[in-house]
């Protein structure tokens, strides 16, 4: 007769929810968000008038221990390169524990603009995020399903 | 696969002709003439403030299944009279597509399942050079 402790089951479970989900989570938004980068790249609605909004366009995992501000730096650098002085970046709200995002952008002072302008004819972002949101999900799913088997 | 142009005449005409939109009409500088589609955007001449422009975005598909079509009603207006009218405009807009009181229907359809709606930021769109805020709907057919 084998016999387990329960402090022993309870450590697993506790190790799962605390540590192995949240990082499959991780594993399962970085590798959408390549997805996601090369997607927005394919977009035809960018002005193209510098390339820095396409140059700077970056997706990112957002966790409550992690801004992503080293992503959004290196987009910086990339939108600066092309149109110096127009970078900008628009801080995400802090995140609560627990909670993962992410992040689609282009850290350029004329984003805003640009996916407002004309009732959203250029509006990239939330259509790319929207669009691949089936394959985000399931990114983070199979994931998760490869640290509980 | 669900009909996309008829889902968005239902949610176009849900503002533009239905009961639930008349107080919407109202408070829009001229009625039903100031609800556009968003490609109406670039007509030399725009309606009588404050109108109102819908888009529809992306929808994504997977296993024949429709994801949650997003629609945006874009709610401008002249700078001069700053954001009063389209504060006033939004929750209008929100209470238009309340699914309890006055849900949507298809004809080949039936029944739109659920509508979440949020109201974006105040901003501007400097190519019309006009104020302009969202309503965002989002629809689970």
């Amino acid at each position: 007769m084998i016999t387990t402790g329960f402090e022993t089951i309870f450590a697993a479970l506790d190790r799962i929810a605390k540590q192995l989900v949240p990082d499959a989570i991780v594993t399962g938004l970085d590798r959408a968000a390549e997805l996601v980068t090369a997607s927005a790249a394919a977009t035809t609605l960018y002005g193209n008038v510098t390339g820095a909004t396409r140059a700077g366009t970056v997706t990112y995992v957002a966790t409550p221990d992690d801004d992503g501000s080293d992503a959004v730096a290196q987009a910086v650098r990339h939108v600066e390169a092309l149109n110096p002085g127009q970078s900008q970046i628009e801080p995400i709200a802090p995140l609560g524990a627990d909670t993962y995002a992410l992040v689609l952008t282009s850290p350029t002072t004329y984003l805003q603009d640009l996916i407002t302008r004309r009732g959203g004819e250029q509006d990239w972002v939330g259509p790319t995020l929207e669009a691949n949101a089936p394959r985000i999900t399931e990114s983070v799913a199979q994931a998760i399903g490869e640290v509980l088997r | 696969m669900i009909d996309l142009p008829a889902l968005t005449a239902v949610v176009f005409n849900r503002l533009a002709f239905d009961a639930a939109g008349s107080p919407v009409r109202a408070a829009l500088g001229a009625g039903a003439t100031s609800i556009l589609h968003a490609a109406q955007l670039r007509r030399e001449t725009l309606p009588a403030r404050p109108f109102v422009a819908l888009r529809r975005f992306a929808v994504p598909i997977r296993d024949r299944i429709i994801w949650l079509p997003r629609y945006n009603w874009y709610v401008y207006d002249d700078s001069a009279y700053e954001y009063t009218r389209i504060e006033a405009l939004l929750p209008l807009i929100g209470t238009a597509y309340d699914y309890a009181s006055a849900p949507l229907f298809l004809a080949s359809g039936g029944a739109i399942s659920d509508v979440a709606i949020d109201f974006g930021e105040q901003t501007t769109d400097q190519a019309l050079d006009m104020l302009v805020c969202q309503v965002r709907l989002y629809l689970t057919a």
